[in-house]
């Protein structure tokens, strides 16, 4: 039952930390959250206090990864709901995508900047989403 | 003096909020590892499916057998044979035919009742009935974590 037992943990594990990943910006930036809690004291410019937000989004992605290739290589996909399973795919695809869209933004002089926002937020509602319903079908 | 003051509260409580947020994701992660650890362990627990075993348990004692349906019906009862345990991963099938009966509190684990259809492999945790047939407390769904031969 290892096959199980990564397959779980690796995929509870990047759950945990796609919120962390979710919550970071919100808790360096200058909100009323980050100024109650003192998390966004840092006299660092904002892009380069969100370092632990690139990294754990490799991380994310990464765990992802291992989390489909698992079952995957030891045949275990068979008999899974197979609708859970093409939401997870697309949430692979749209985390991939978010990594790039994250790149692009990471460049502070990119200058559809703005743009770039909402499109990395909409893709992380996505990636949310899919999440969700992939944990529900096959959770 | 007093600026510095500040400077050293506001540092301890930027350092207590951090310190706060790692240690719940790390208690977080530790309840994931130990539930996955748990579930496995609930799955590897089949060890127990012996043929004889199964044949001679008494009506009213608890036992956990391993099997694939069959046939499912609309009433809860399924139909299917008693499997094997040759590894963790490998199952063998028996001439055992099992019976078997969904209850209203069957639990269910590492799945949900649309995962027990006919072809499905499962392990169930469950009181034998005086027509031998046992109904499940617990299902585990083994699909797709199991080979059968």
């Amino acid at each position: 039952m290892n096959t199980f037992f990564y397959t779980s943990t690796l995929g509870w594990l990047a759950s945990i930390l796609l919120g962390a990943e979710i919550l970071l910006p919100y808790l360096l930036r200058r909100t009323a959250l980050s100024q109650w809690l003192g998390t966004a004291r840092s006299e660092k410019p904002y892009l380069q206090r969100m370092w632990a937000h690139y990294w754990i989004g490799y991380l994310v992605a990464l765990l992802a990864l291992m989390h489909a290739w698992i079952p995957m290589q030891a045949g275990g996909a068979r008999g899974a709901n197979m609708a859970g399973l093409w939401i997870a795919t697309a949430s692979l695809v749209l985390l991939f995508l978010q990594i790039v869209l994250g790149l692009r933004l990471k460049a502070a002089t990119s200058l559809d900047r703005q743009r770039n926002r909402r499109i990395h937020y909409g893709v992380m509602l996505g990636i949310v989403a899919t999440a969700a319903a992939h944990i529900w079908l096959n959770g | 003096m007093q600026a510095a003051a500040n400077t050293g509260d506001s540092k301890n409580k930027s350092r207590l909020a951090w310190s706060a947020i790692i240690a719940f994701l790390t208690v977080l992660a530790g309840f994931a590892i130990w539930h996955s650890a748990r579930t496995a362990a609930s799955m590897s627990g089949a060890a127990s499916s012996e043929e004889s075993q199964f044949a001679h348990a008494e009506v009213g004692s608890k036992v956990k057998v391993a099997m694939e349906v069959v046939s499912a019906g609309a009433d809860g009862t399924l139909r299917g044979i008693l499997l094997q345990k040759k590894t963790e991963e490998k199952y063998a099938r028996t001439s055992t035919q099992v019976l078997a009966r969904i209850v209203d509190h069957t639990a269910y684990v590492m799945g949900k009742r649309d995962d027990v259809h006919a072809s499905a492999a499962i392990y169930i945790t469950g009181v034998v009935q005086k027509d031998r047939s046992v109904d499940a407390e617990q299902i585990v769904i083994l699909t797709g974590y199991i080979h059968l031969e």
